[in-house]
């Protein structure tokens, strides 16, 4: 029996807790944190699509992740929600298939199937028995090589997505994302919400949803990754068979423009007359994907905000029961994306609560962190790491993005590694450029009636409503 | 390249859902003998001498465990007064004790690379711990303190009530559907506590006393009134000693006394409104059906995933899709110890009468009393729960999850391993017959949110909410 002390768990005891000398009697080895992407492998298609491929011998499952390097920012101004729409029209008609066939079909084999877009990318999810992989590729293909995009069904999802959309903004959680950043990203196509608005969808007619698929979704623009129980000699010929008429067209692919951080502080007070609480973001741009001071910002954030001992739930959730969750957030993108602190309060406690989360963000400049903190991030990120890569599923997707990305597999592998190195100074310096202090969005949605005058003290204020169209 | 919730601690609405699609995981596990991953005949059981059941489950595929504590309590044990105590006590269990004063059992754990987190439901209370392999001694340590010698501190009691009331405003008083959720148990029972919400009235959260969850803890948190499920990166002789000195020498209770109630039957429709400020309108149609120990539960596990799973569904292939009646359809039900609701959950459209929404959902569960599903419909339905049962098990949470509510509701947590063939032998003809038996008028309850504008309901109008269009 091995047992590791407590006293050990700095991070160098870890290389020897994974090592199969460790454990001689077991049947398998557990793989280390270094090596939770294995190596895979890569292969370009004819027709320009980038495969990917894992075998992955656990479970009788094939997952198949395919990204297109497109995504909102293309979207028409005007017509928010075109490319989004668009992938989610693919599963409603092909030329031989209606969209209830292809549902039956889909549910008949036990399979999943998710089509969405974000701001730089859309793609497609889908997993099957291993079994059945013939002919749920097969249908894949069919969605993707022949949609009809019947405008019956196009005019059906726009006027669901629409009254979906009056269903989201009847819960403010749901919500406050959006509008958050529409006003961080104000004239930045980040600001534009990938999912339309009630004004946008209505707008899309078929021919922009035409344009929209013969233009991006093409092999020489998509990387499609697979993993699970398969032989990747075998995968990659019916990968050939079946997606290999699939034509290439070039297309300049849309690029997102340097997002910049906001001078200043500005608030926005959206109104949900009805809320008994105040929900609030507050932040401004943050860093890119794959930025060198991922480790380090890491580490900071676990502190900051970041999980349940975190600075921000300390005092707002556990301290003063102000509220149930208060965390913070880098959302990277292949240029700046957002950084923001969440919480929210019962109404009357709102100034007390955005203060108190202000304060906090001060004492990160004023104090940094200390050694013991280091070590309990280092720990807590080598202990949460894992189960990131677990299953076939989320290797697949983690295949996908490292490509998307141009990231090799050490940006994952290395990781543990890297938070390992940081240091206290180099703590201090990202806190210093990536924890905005002075310029700062806020975003409260709540009863404006009584917040309007709490949000004047922050900043400008500017007022919307819930029940006005667009965030 | 999908993004995971960071939600923590969360009520029991965040995962009576997961519950309920857990369902469908227990589906085909003989099936899957083959496969090395899930192998049951690694599956060990053991009793501790204290009456704690420990289950394990070895999977080397990522370095790291999961652990996870089942007690038999929740809002099912309480009274009224002290609804909602289940919950919040599952809150206090972070919060100190003999060795740990309040915020350690967290920074310790965090230190070591672990988190946590925990769920109450109608009948149980899980405590779920994740963690490396080099945190298992810190991790048992941790727990069994807790478990031993819990120390209530007032300071933290006052605190999480507002952390409480915070997340009660989040989940219930600020959506919609939780509010009209809540109408729907509350109309359906009026003996049973099923009624009232897991996270509890808000005047109960305000008024509960300190002596209150002591005598929670001495009656319900006693070792033989849990199971501990650990899956993941370890040997089981690794964890058995680990439990021998750890949770062992804890002492056991006496058992908490039996929920006696039943509910009596519903003999007439119950109908209730909810009026609040909304764009959208929404029903909650309900009928009552027996416990998850009940000969008739397989049957309607396929009939839930006729009606609900999927775009081919009747529900949603009618509702959604051709009739455009509602934004989505969802519900079914819930493992339960007794019995409970079938529910189907319809936000309406823009425009669309709400009762057209009830009458197309009530002509589809007629047709199925007259013509029970053909062949490949009835083949569909049970390739769906079988590729469901995988990929629950997928991960270590997975299988913790599928062994502990095999355990708390069957009493067996290897039980889930003939439920394949259970689900085979339901026949077209039990669709019928249970459709028969449970979806009838009397025995249904309708919750109907009525939304109203800003000023309707500051002047205290009645009537139909406006309806809104795009």
């Amino acid at each position: 029996m091995k047992r590791l002390a407590t006293a050990s768990l700095a991070c160098l005891a870890w290389s020897g807790v994974a090592l199969p000398a460790s454990a001689p009697v077991w049947a398998e080895t557990t793989p280390p944190v270094s090596e939770l992407v294995p190596p895979y492998t890569r292969v370009e298609l004819s027709n320009g699509l980038t495969l990917l491929l894992m075998e992955h011998h656990e479970l009788p499952l094939v997952n198949f992740e395919l990204v297109l390097r497109s995504g909102s920012i293309a979207d028409p101004e005007g017509k928010e929600g075109l490319t989004d729409l668009m992938m989610s029209l693919l599963r409603k008609g092909t030329r031989q298939r209606s969209a209830e066939q292809i549902a039956e079909q889909l549910d008949f084999l036990g399979g999943e199937l998710e089509l969405d877009a974000s701001f730089e990318w859309c793609g497609m999810s889908a997993q099957f028995l291993a079994k059945d992989v013939g002919a749920g590729l097969e249908l894949l293909a069919d969605l993707l090589l022949h949609p009809a995009f019947p405008a019956d069904e196009l005019r059906k999802l726009v006027d669901l997505r629409v009254n979906r959309i009056h269903e989201a903004k009847d819960n403010p959680r749901r919500v406050i994302g959006r509008y958050y950043d529409g006003f961080l990203f104000e004239g930045h196509a980040f600001g534009r919400p990938v999912g339309g608005t009630e004004t946008s969808l209505p707008a899309i007619k078929r021919a922009d949803v035409q344009e929209s698929y013969s233009t991006w979704v093409r092999p020489n623009n998509a990387i499609l990754a697979v993993a699970g129980d398969f032989r990747a000699a075998d995968m990659r010929s019916w990968i050939e068979s079946a997606l290999g008429t699939w034509e290439r067209r070039s297309a300049d692919l849309p690029r997102a423009a340097a997002s910049k951080p906001v001078r200043g502080r500005k608030v926005l007070v959206v109104d949900k007359p009805d809320a008994v609480q105040t929900y609030f973001r507050i932040g401004n741009v943050g860093v890119a994907k794959g930025h060198p001071d991922t480790a380090a910002l890491h580490v900071v954030n676990t502190v900051f905000g970041g999980r349940f001992t975190s600075w921000l739930q300390n005092e707002l959730r556990t301290k003063s029961g102000l509220s149930y969750n208060a965390h913070s957030r880098f959302i990277e993108r292949s240029v700046p994306g957002s950084f923001y602190i969440s919480s929210f309060t019962r109404t009357a406690d709102t100034e007390k609560a955005v203060d108190l989360a202000l304060e906090v963000l001060d004492r990160l400049h004023e104090k940094g962190l200390t050694q013991v903190e280091l070590e309990s991030a280092r720990n807590y990120i080598r202990g949460q790491f894992p189960p990131r890569y677990e299953t076939a599923g989320r290797l697949a997707n983690a295949m996908a993005e490292l490509e998307f990305y141009g990231l090799d597999r050490a940006h994952i592998n290395a990781h543990t590694q890297n938070t390992d190195a940081v240091t206290l100074d180099q703590l201090s310096e990202v806190i210093r450029r990536f924890y905005p202090r002075d310029d700062l969005v806020i975003v409260l949605v709540g009863q404006a009636d009584e917040i309007k005058k709490i949000a004047s003290r922050y900043g400008d204020v500017e007022f919307k409503s819930v029940s006005d169209p667009g965030y | 390249m999908r993004v995971r919730c960071p939600e923590r601690r969360c009520g029991g609405d965040c995962f009576s859902r997961l519950a309920r699609v857990l369902a469908c995981c227990l589906a085909l596990l003989a099936a899957a003998g083959t496969s090395q991953a899930l192998d049951p005949g690694r599956i060990q059981t053991h009793m501790l001498d204290n009456g704690m059941k420990v289950v394990l489950w070895p999977d080397h595929s990522i370095p790291n465990l999961a652990m996870y504590v089942f007690f038999r309590v929740g809002s099912r044990n309480e009274r009224p007064g002290i609804t909602g105590l289940s919950h919040f006590f599952e809150h206090m269990m972070f919060l100190g004790s003999k060795n740990y004063g309040p915020g350690e059992f967290d920074n310790v754990m965090e230190a070591a690379g672990g988190a946590n987190n925990a769920f109450t439901i109608q009948d149980i209370t899980v405590y779920q711990d994740w963690f490396p392999r080099s945190a298992m001694e810190t991790i048992f340590t941790l727990e069994a303190d807790r478990i031993a010698s819990l120390a209530i501190d007032s300071t933290s009691v006052e605190n999480e009530r507002g952390v409480v009331t915070s997340e009660r405003r989040r989940s219930v008083e600020d959506n919609n559907v939780r509010a009209l959720d809540e109408e729907n148990w509350a109309a359906a029972y009026k003996a049973h506590p099923y009624q009232w919400p897991v996270i509890g009235w808000m005047v109960d959260i305000q008024n509960w006393k300190i002596q209150d969850l002591y005598d929670y803890f001495h009656t319900y948190y006693a070792p033989n009134n849990a199971t501990l499920v650990v899956a993941g990166d370890f040997q089981p002789q690794e964890i058995l000693d680990l439990c021998r000195r750890h949770l062992e020498p804890i002492p056991p209770g006496p058992e908490p006394q039996p929920v006696t109630t039943a509910e009596p039957e519903q003999r007439g429709e119950r109908r209730v409104e909810l009026h609040r400020q909304a764009q959208v309108a929404s029903i909650i149609s309900s009928w009552h059906v027996p416990a998850t120990s009940h000969p008739d539960y397989h049957a309607l596990r396929v009939l839930e995933t006729l009606l609900l799973q999927g775009e081919s569904s009747r529900l949603h292939r009618r509702l959604v899709e051709r009739d455009e009646l509602a934004l989505r359809v969802s519900g079914g039900m819930d493992f339960a110890l007794d019995p409970t609701l079938f529910q189907v959950l319809m936000p309406v459209r823009g425009g669309v009468d709400p009762g057209r929404c009830e009458a197309a959902l009530y002509e589809e569960l007629d047709h199925l009393k007259e013509k029970p599903p053909d062949e490949r419909e009835f083949r569909k339905a049970k390739n769906q729960l079988a590729a469901d049962f995988y990929r629950r098990l997928e991960t270590i949470n997975g299988k913790a999850f599928v062994l502990g509510f095999s355990d708390v509701y069957s009493g067996d947590p290897k039980a889930f391993l003939d439920v394949v063939e259970r689900y085979e032998a339901v026949t077209a003809e039990d669709i019928r017959r249970v459709v028969r038996a449970y979806f009838t008028k009397t025995n249904r309850t309708v919750s109907t949110l009525v939304p109203e504008t800003e000023g309707a309901e500051k002047a205290g109008a009645g009537a139909s909410g406006a309806e809104v269009g795009s």
